[in-house]
């Protein structure tokens, strides 16, 4: 993907021209070494800020703005990627040649009031607002559970012991997020212009001056300079398998196992651990897909799952409880097939097809555009077509020698089946 | 072939109709990949019609629709539908809602290859009795988690609460119970009415010429012989107005309240269009509880509703059906709320207006991306029987006191409350 990048002194600016879309898109990042604190904080705050703005400060307000402005899209999120958390904001909106001459500079403006310029009381946050965000992050913690896919996947992480530090449990963001107060989280609002790098990410169609100045009119802040992301790289510290049964009032057992991938080299970690997930668990005709589904009916789904900047990846699956033995034993009998290299060139060869299409398939989704040079800035991604070649000299024994290196960490399993439930109403 | 235009979204279509009845429309965009669906009318809302060449209704289980999407993919050959589409590189998926079955592909090679195997896909069933007892394992699994989840719970107790008569109140893969009952004659019936070419679409948006595409779509059905099919006969229900079940609470191991509500508004003997009558009550739930409301920002400054209130409608036959959801600590007076709001009635043209605008913005959106413009396409024909290509015009030219006027003449007072409520 072709992008110019402007050092703009204290941030960097990467503009990618296409003019194959009616809309412009963008993706505002910032971010910083992970650690304990960050993760109830970030939360808290991207829950908060598109609530107001200096300017609209009641939601109502703000909306019809935005409405008026033909609603851009704008997601604001917090997330770990290896050892670092971002900030990231994703917004979309309609090109003005579209809509009305003046709207492109008068939306950027909107959308980057969002994180400029806040709704501030006295220095601090809105307490009204803060107390609503809080409490609703609170609630969403204290009902994970009410989510079995998703609360057994977070378990199941917990388990893992990921980071080189304790991440704090959702018992202990809740007792964190309750000691925190709206001068607190402004604090922190203020620190992110001091101690965070940010990256902007533009694409679509205009005038590469024309949104350069527009840009650097609203952004303020002393920002460290950007760097690449550092991955996780795992170690071979557990002996044993940990095993971790919870109950559950659910008919339908989640069973997810954990894979760390212990120490791979780059080349592994990029190409070989992609193949290796997609062959194993990737799509219809992995090998678990075949097996567990297709030829023994056991699930509905089933489905590894690669979190590469974290060097782990996931085995998910929805089972009977008493077919859980039995799911396990084929999945172990999978892998070790992978370890004895039983792929056939078609599998391999699919894998690369498909890999093959979805990098010349990310032309066509602006936000595909934006995510593929991020990874590119952020991650070192090799260029599209590096990312071609390299896929395409993976072989069977890379994959069976990258394979003795998956090492099934831990095994979770929320057990259903414990229940009267009111079947079928 | 016929060329159409979307009048001011820069978007033509080809239409064209194969002798078997096959309604083809091809939508050429500049993209990599192209998004190509083959959709059947036929979607888990009928359990009750004629089947092809008989004289008597025949009644289905729940799920059969859904049963039969799945079962679509085995071929006696031992084809494996989504192993070609796999090793193509192609992306694809099946479907199933109270509407329609659709399947597709979205893919930027392989074309002719890939059309043809979701072509052999809807048109060479396989059914044995060995085959259908190995699905029901799976589509169990499937089932028992919508169940699990207590939204998905919440939403069929609703659904099941709102309706007497209608099969729209089951869920659209059914109960592990009636899936029992599916078997080989079952399916074969359902196949050889509703995936008759002439009760089926296929719709293409992506980088195609649309001659060619036409002329390999004829050649493929020249092998085949249909009998013919002229309109299929679906029972008709006479659907009550008022809704079965008033009220009910569920006790799950859960920690909040997931609360929903819908409504059952009646249209019978309305003289505005079905499209009108949509917009309009469209844009007046816009108003009333999206983005801009006064009632969003009030549910999000008050801490006992923890999410967004939600809200869809659809069509079933002589109503709309409105649902509401969301979840609260304390159920509390959320139910009022959310009735005494859609009750009010109030709203200005200013608003009308802001809401028409966006509609219209999304319209424009929706021709940038072929999985827009392929669903597009089908939703049009399934919802309104044909193409609507002055929609852009037609968003343009609705009225604020024609709103105000179908908004006031609607009865709201049908309603069914759920509540899957925390055990202590």
């Amino acid at each position: 993907m072709n992008y110019t990048k402007y050092d703009m002194g204290n941030y960097n600016l990467y503009l990618i021209k296409n003019d194959k879309f009616k809309t412009i898109s963008l993706s505002i990042n910032f971010r910083r070494p992970n650690t304990r604190e960050d993760e109830v904080k970030r939360a808290i705050l991207t829950k908060m800020l598109p609530l107001a703005t200096a300017q609209y400060p009641s939601l109502d307000k703000l909306c019809q703005a935005k409405a008026e402005l033909y609603t851009p899209s704008l997601n604001l999120t917090s997330a770990a990627s290896g050892q670092e958390r971002w900030i990231c904001l994703e917004s979309s909106f309609v090109n003005e040649k579209y809509t009305e001459p003046g709207m492109n500079a008068k939306t950027l403006a909107f959308i980057m009031d969002y994180i400029w310029h806040p709704y501030i009381v006295a220095d601090s946050f809105d307490p009204k607002i803060f107390d609503i965000c809080r409490h609703e992050y609170i609630e969403s913690l204290r009902s994970l559970k009410d989510d079995a896919d998703k609360y057994s996947r977070e378990r199941a992480w917990e388990e893992m012991q990921i980071y080189d530090f304790k991440e704090m449990l959702p018992d202990e963001c809740i007792e964190f997020a309750k000691t925190l107060t709206a001068q607190d989280l402004y604090q922190y609002y203020l620190s992110i212009f001091e101690e965070d790098c940010l990256d902007i990410f533009i694409t679509g169609q205009f005038d590469d001056e024309k949104i350069k100045t527009e840009i650097a009119k609203h952004v303020k802040g002393n920002f460290k300079p950007s760097y690449k992301n550092r991955f996780i790289i795992q170690t071979d510290d557990r002996s044993d398998i940990k095993k971790v049964t919870e109950n559950s009032e659910n008919e339908q057992s989640k069973l997810i196992i954990g894979l760390k991938y212990i120490e791979p080299t780059d080349y592994e970690l990029r190409y070989v651990s992609l193949a290796y997930n997609n062959i194993l668990g990737g799509g219809w005709n992995s090998k678990l897909n075949k097996v567990v589904r297709e030829e023994n009916s056991l699930c509905y789904y089933i489905f590894a799952s690669r979190k590469m900047t974290f060097g782990i990846a996931f085995i998910n699956s929805g089972i009977d409880k008493y077919d859980v033995s039995k799911a396990l034993e084929l999945i172990k009998k999978q892998m070790e097939k992978m370890r004895q290299g039983e792929i056939s060139e078609e599998e391999l060869q699919t894998v690369k097809d498909i890999y093959h299409n979805a990098i010349i398939d990310i032309e066509d989704n602006q936000f595909s555009i934006l995510s593929s040079v991020i990874a590119e800035v952020f991650n070192g991604n090799d260029n599209s077509q590096t990312r071609l070649a390299k896929m395409d000299k993976v072989t069977i024994d890379d994959i069976a020698s990258f394979a003795k290196k998956v090492k099934i960490d831990t095994i979770y399993l929320l057990e259903g089946g414990n229940t009267n439930a009111k079947e079928n109403l | 072939m016929q060329k159409k235009t979307f009048n001011k979204l820069d978007l033509d279509v080809y239409e064209e109709v194969l002798d078997n009845g096959l309604r083809i429309y091809i939508a050429p965009i500049s993209r990599v990949s192209a998004h190509v669906a083959m959709t059947s009318l036929y979607g888990s809302a009928i359990m009750e019609f004629k089947p092809l060449g008989q004289d008597e209704y025949f009644k289905i289980p729940a799920g059969t629709a859904h049963f039969l999407e799945h079962k679509m993919f085995a071929k006696e050959d031992g084809q494996d539908i989504m192993d070609i589409f796999q090793k193509n590189g192609a992306r694809s998926n099946a479907y199933t809602n109270n509407h329609i079955t659709s399947y597709y592909f979205n893919a930027p090679n392989h074309f002719y290859e890939n059309l043809e195997n979701l072509l052999n896909c809807v048109t060479i069933p396989y059914y044995t009795a060995e085959n259908i007892e190995k699905e029901k394992g799976i589509i169990d699994q499937e089932i028992k988690a919508g169940f699990d989840d207590p939204t998905g719970l919440c939403y069929y107790t609703s659904l099941l609460n709102t309706f007497k008569e209608y099969p729209y109140r089951y869920p659209v893969a059914g109960y592990s119970k009636t899936i029992k009952n599916i078997n080989a004659d079952i399916l074969y019936n359902c196949y050889n009415t509703f995936y008759h070419p002439a009760n089926m679409l296929l719709t293409i948006a992506g980088d195609v010429n649309p001659e060619e595409v036409i002329s390999f779509v004829k050649n493929y059905y020249a092998k085949k012989d249909y009998p013919p099919l002229k309109t299929i006969e679906i029972k008709h229900y006479d659907e009550p107005q008022e809704v079965l079940k008033k009220d009910e609470t569920i006790h799950k191991d859960i920690t909040n309240n997931i609360i929903e509500m819908a409504y059952k508004v009646s249209i019978k003997d309305n003289p505005l269009s079905l499209l009108k009558i949509l917009s309009y009550i469209g844009i007046y739930l816009d108003i009333k509880f999206g983005a801009i409301s006064k009632f969003n920002k009030e549910a999000m400054e008050n801490k006992n509703i923890l999410y967004q209130v939600g809200y869809m409608m659809d069509n079933v036959g002589d109503y709309i059906f409105i649902d509401f959801d969301t979840s609260v600590v304390k159920v509390d007076n959320i139910f009022d709320l959310v009735n005494e709001n859609l009750n009010n009635r109030d709203f200005s043209e200013q608003e009308f207006n802001l809401i028409v605008k966006n509609i219209i913005k999304s319209l424009v959106l929706m021709s940038d991306n072929v999985y827009n413009i392929s669903n597009t396409l089908i939703m049009h024909i399934c919802r309104y029987g044909s193409i609507q290509y002055d929609i852009y015009n037609f968003y343009q030219s609705l009225n604020y006191e024609e709103c105000r006027k179908l908004i006031n003449s609607l009865d709201f007072s049908h309603y069914t409350r759920t509540i899957i409520a925390p055990k202590s």
